[in-house]
């Protein structure tokens, strides 16, 4: 099958039952990906798919053919989400870190006033979860991201 | 911090990620029930399917010693790798497949036939029968200070008397336990771990292995929480396949696994109680715990913890308590921040509150009439409380709640509650030890040490105090853990006791290489060592100078030991709650912490975050379900065990600290990873029974989890 | 937690795919958000995945006047931002917000939640609070299964394992309708404890549906009665149209009661 990543073309040959994440990680070697529950709830697994965010644990690879999936990998040079996580003390041990970054991404690149307001971004966030940093430094970097051109 | 640039750019390295050529999967296959005679393990069928490489039994381990225990019993019951004739509790590893996948290791793992002659779990501390034919129930009882004398109760104005459940909880790091082993001379193993020098003694010794012929290196890690240090049963056989197959072999655990066989932590059921007179003067404690320590004695001895910590924040003459450490058929319980402070907090916490309600007193009154104020300070049950000033720091939380701005009329049943707290930092007798050692490279400096960051910012904070002590930038120090390859030795990260510890024995490594220079620089130039001067990395004698890394190699290494050390704080909640669903909503939380003198006010801070997050989640959403016999009942995982999410979180949050420095510690400081986890359920219940109250709630009828049901049902007549 | 071998195929007609789900063992996947848990767990099973994504027929919404055709490939997300227009659009609108989060949302279809039949399930509740039907086809027949019959029973919907949901029909509500929806529940992650949607026709009926206090979703007739009545819908929510099953953090008494509460408090959203 054939595999859009961060704007490359892969040829890969897996099983239908293989989901996006470990394909993305252990066949792609992407492995900014990461794998929290496998059921769908932490959200370490986010990627987008088509530029909306997804859980890759949740989604087949077979079912992705013909999609753009994008990872933290896939992130522009320029993006500041990282910078901005990185400001604000939004990650501690950083493994939930790429899935709220394109958690946000995706949200971002839909509607950039989605950080503005307080429940909105509350909603948006509880998507993913952190066992490390209460939040707060997550809400702040989400701020400030989206009060930065991109 | 350093390394953020990597783990926001998905160049992290955990141990999943670690790409080794020829690398095998392991799956586990597990009991399906609480407790059960294993009468026979068939792998016919499962040895036949598509790349499976092996499958091991406990047949197949003879030669691998017994399972260390942690903080067992001096007579703990063999705890095999792989169950033998019994399994003892839900998820209990029976046999490993290894495959070269783990899609097809699973495959195989579910077609191991288990032949399982049922018997009677038990979830609840207390007798059952017999779960190890050789051991009783009780596997561990212990008595903590006098007994409180009759006449105390009998003469006081009040006593109250209040029994109180610490549930059970997942530590849940989002990153589940992981462990990768190549084989060879040394064994290497890499693993998300907090005791790296633990595990390569618990792996050497069930191998029978020098220390020597084991390294174990401990890559980017995502969480802990007190949940990864032991030699888990797990980790000996995965490096036992490694061993026999001459292949390199990981095991990445998955949710299911982790939310029913991996270690829980609290577990108590508490009868504690508080006689005063009629001023509010608290005259005794007594504090009885029964725990629910699971099928392995891992933690048996951890509710001790929770007895020594019976005084609390209270000069109280006289302080009584009690252990008793309960086999059950669940997971072994084991430490999760906090490790038998928070359970104590809680106890002495509510209990104080209701004396409040009792005498009529506000509560916050009658903690300052109680607060101890001389220091040090010995308590009953044997502790030794080094500095502090409490009141200063409830004054402060007090300051930040206004409690009196929610008084009067309002639109919901509001509620104001406090707690204080004190924990200890720096561990026990054993552990309060650190090593910490500073080399000169020529291109700057390199610290070492023996703590193992679970995400805790160590290479930010070590690096910036050996920086600060040398008079150098930071940028020229690389700080170096985690690896027992390259520190000789070290007692890891829990206990809150990395700064405290490792942090004092890097600064005093870094001493004595100052030392050491000037020493050097002397000969060289025929002088003694009080002519020469450190200045910022060069050493100098009248115009004489000379750049330390001409001296390189140079080394200096430092052991350091300590008492332990004693944090505290001072909680405050603001909850509304909702009169028609009993839902809690927090408007305003308080936490005021004293660790001493703070090195790095960022790092504290999210230690402090952090650990509030994970109280909200024993107080309003977090517990494992078990059935009577010890069977989770969590069938959807993590939409059934529910972590706190940001929209959970206070908005009106207020985190403040205080900073008496701790006198037995040369930089002043005190442990600051678990007070918020501590603090914050004991603020939250006080708060929801102030809330409910005037209402005629009944808040004995109170427990955690404070779910919407529970609150509801503590409101109606 | 990965799932057993499966096969998979992605037709791209429904004759193609109803042809497929003759395989024995066969599975409609949608957005996969339940059935790929399931899997995960194995505790379910699957033989071949047929998946839905391809088939043009199976997209979009269609207002015919009287009913709106919502097709089995419309996700949460799709309705969230206002695929269907008028009362009804709002209130599916309001209703999807409430489901799971983002991520989730732009996989999950709504038929997909039918088929689930998830007790806590919004747009369980939602059907059948408004009456909706469920068209089914295989290749012996199409047929439109009321979602009252349909909801049989928590995860156990009345459909065969040769047919395929091909869209929810639900009756369009007349302007004028004021809508309602609220829910309880642990965190703003978990899953449902009761959720209670309203409708309030401009004629002076109403549409009450529940998800949570029953082992399916379901209509509340008699709020709904003892609304036009003028006695309190909520207790009448409480005692006879909840019927929970005991849970863990939700005993029976209490799940009635929030019921109830909801009723009222859904009411007064859409008043």
């Amino acid at each position: 099958m054939e595999l859009d990543v961060n704007g490359t073309r892969h040829e890969v040959t897996v099983e239908p039952r293989r989901a996006l994440a470990d394909v993305l990680r252990e066949d792609l070697g992407l492995t900014g990906t990461h794998l929290g529950c496998e059921h769908g709830v932490c959200g370490t697994c986010t990627v987008l798919l088509d530029g909306e965010p997804v859980r890759s644990c949740l989604v087949l690879a077979v079912q992705a053919t013909g999609h753009e999936v994008r990872t933290v990998e896939g992130l522009a040079d320029d993006d500041p989400l990282p910078g901005v996580f990185a400001e604000h003390h939004a990650l501690q041990c950083g493994f939930c870190t790429p899935g709220f970054l394109m958690l946000l991404r995706g949200a971002l690149d839909e509607d950039p006033t989605v950080v503005d307001d307080d429940d909105r971004l509350d909603a948006l966030l509880a998507s993913n979860l952190c066992r490390c940093t209460g939040y707060e430094g997550i809400r702040n970097a989400a701020r400030a991201a989206g009060t930065r051109p991109d | 911090m350093r390394g953020d640039d990597r783990l926001t750019r998905g160049r992290g390295r955990y141990t999943a990620d670690l790409r080794v050529d020829g690398c095998l999967e392991a799956a586990f296959v597990r009991s399906p029930v609480p407790h059960a005679d294993l009468l026979g393990v068939d792998t016919t069928t499962a040895r036949t399917l598509p790349g499976v490489a092996a499958i091991l039994t406990a047949d197949d381990l003879t030669d691998v010693g017994d399972v260390p225990t942690m903080f067992g019993t001096d007579d703990s019951p063999p705890w095999r790798p792989l169950a033998t004739d019994r399994v003892r509790h839900e998820g209990e590893a029976v046999a490993v497949v290894i495959a070269d996948d783990r899609y097809r290791a699973e495959d195989a793992a579910a077609a191991v036939r288990l032949d399982l002659h049922r018997r009677p779990g038990h979830a609840a501390p207390g007798r059952a029968d017999r779960l190890y034919p050789d051991h009783d129930d009780l596997a561990l009882e212990k008595e903590f200070g006098p007994p409180v004398a009759d006449t105390t109760w009998q003469e006081a104005h009040v006593v109250i008397d209040s029994r109180y459940r610490q549930q059970l909880l997942a530590p849940t790091s989002l990153e589940a336990r992981a462990i990768l082993v190549e084989p060879g001379s040394p064994l290497t193993v890499h693993c998300s771990h907090q005791f790296p020098h633990g595990l390569r003694t618990g792996i050497a010794g069930a191998l029978g292995l020098a220390e020597d012929d084991v390294r174990v290196i401990v890559p980017d890690a995502g969480g802990a929480f007190g949940s990864k240090s032991p030699t888990y049963p797990e980790y000996l056989a995965v490096v036992a396949a490694a061993r026999d197959l001459g292949r390199p072999v990981r095991w990445v655990e998955d949710r299911t696994e982790a939310l029913t066989a991996s270690s829980r932590g609290r577990g108590q059921d508490q009868h504690v109680r508080i006689a005063a007179d009629v001023d509010g003067r608290i005259l005794a404690i007594d504090l009885q715990v029964d725990a629910d320590i699971g099928a392995h004695p891992l933690g048996a001895a951890l509710p001790g913890q929770t007895a020594l910590a019976a005084s609390e924040a209270y000069a109280v003459p006289e302080v009584h308590a009690t252990v008793r450490s309960w086999f059950t058929t669940t997971a072994p319980t084991y430490a999760y921040r906090g490790a038998g402070r928070p359970e104590a907090a809680y106890a002495v916490e509510r209990a104080v509150d209701e004396l409040a309600a009792e005498l009529g007193l506000d509560p916050a009154e009658l903690r300052r009439r109680n607060l101890v104020r001389d220091f040090p300070y010995d308590t009953p049950t044997g502790r030794r409380y080094d500095s502090g000033d409490y009141a200063a720091c409830l004054d402060r939380c007090l300051e930040l709640l206004e409690p009196d701005r929610w008084r009067g009329e309002r639109e919901r049943p509001t509620g104001v509650g406090i707690a204080c707290y004190v924990e200890r930092s720096g561990g026990e007798p054993g552990i309060l030890e650190e090593y910490g050692s500073v080399t000169v490279e020529p291109a700057g400096f390199t610290g070492r040490v023996g703590t193992s960051s679970t995400g805790q910012p160590h290479r930010t904070v070590f690096a910036q105090l050996v920086a600060d002590r040398l008079g150098v930038p930071a940028d020229v120090v690389d700080l170096v853990e985690g690896d027992t390859g390259e520190v000789p030795e070290g007692h890891g990260t829990f206990a809150s006791r990395s700064t405290q510890m490792g942090g004092a024995a890097l600064a005093g490594a870094a001493d004595a290489l100052i030392d050491e220079a000037r020493l050097q620089a002397a000969a060289r130039w025929g002088l003694s060592s009080g002519d020469v001067a450190w200045d910022k990395g060069v050493l100098r004698a009248g115009t004489r100078e000379l750049p330390v890394a001409e001296l390189a190699p140079l080394h200096a290494e430092h052991r350091f030991t300590s008492p332990p050390a004693f944090p505290y704080g001072s909680y405050g909640v603001v909850v509304e709650v909702d009169p028609d669903l009993g839902a809690v909503t927090l408007l305003r939380l308080v936490a005021v912490d004293d660790y001493g003198t703070v090195l790095d006010h960022t790092a504290t801070h999210g230690q402090t975050l952090g650990s509030i997050a994970q109280g909200l989640g024993q107080v309003l959403t977090e517990g494992v379900v078990l059935d009577d016999e010890g069977a989770t009942v969590m069938p959807d995982g993590l939409l059934d065990y529910l972590l706190p999410t940001a929209a959970e979180m206070p908005r009106d949050l207020r985190v403040d600290e205080t900073a008496v420095p701790a006198p037995d510690n040369p930089l002043g400081v005190k442990g600051a990873g678990e007070a918020g986890c501590i603090g914050v359920p004991p603020a939250v219940v006080n708060a929801v029974a102030d809330a409910i109250r005037p209402l005629g709630g009944d808040p004995s009828r109170l427990r955690m989890p404070l779910t919407p049901s529970v609150v509801w049902e503590a409101m109606q007549p | 937690m990965k799932p057993a071998p499966f096969e998979y195929a992605t037709p791209t007609t429904l004759d193609e795919a109803v042809a497929l789900l003759g395989t024995p063992g066969a599975r409609v996947i949608a957005g996969g958000q339940s059935l790929l848990q399931d899997l995960r767990w194995r505790r379910t099973s699957a033989s071949l995945l047929v998946d839905i994504a391809r088939i043009e027929e199976l997209r979009g919404v269609h207002d015919d006047g009287d009913r709106v055709r919502i097709g089995a490939r419309v996700r949460h997300v799709d309705l969230e931002r206002g695929a269907v227009g008028g009362p009804l659009g709002r209130l599916l609108a309001a209703t999807a917000r409430w489901i799971a989060h983002p991520p989730v949302r732009s996989r999950g279809t709504m038929v997909g939640s039918l088929c689930v039949a998830h007790p806590s399930s919004e747009w369980c509740g939602l059907a059948a609070g408004l009456d909706a039907t469920v068209e089914l086809v295989s290749v012996r027949r199409r047929r439109e299964v009321t979602v009252a019959d349909f909801l049989r029973d928590s995860f156990t919907p009345a459909a065969g394992p040769d047919e395929l949901a091909t869209a929810l029909l639900v009756p369009v509500l007349p302007e004028g309708t004021r809508v309602g929806v609220v829910e309880s529940r642990r965190t703003h992650a978990s899953y449902a404890h009761v959720a209670a949607v309203a409708a309030l026709l401009p004629d002076g009926g109403s549409r009450l549906g529940l998800a949570g206090a029953a082992p399916t979703g379901v209509r509340a007739h008699a709020a709904e009665a003892a609304l036009a009545r003028g006695d309190d819908p909520g207790a009448a929510a409480a005692q006879l149209d909840a019927d929970p099953r005991e849970h863990p953090h939700a005993p029976i008494p209490y799940t009635r009661h929030v019921a109830g509460v909801l009723v009222r408090r859904a009411l007064q959203e859409a008043s």
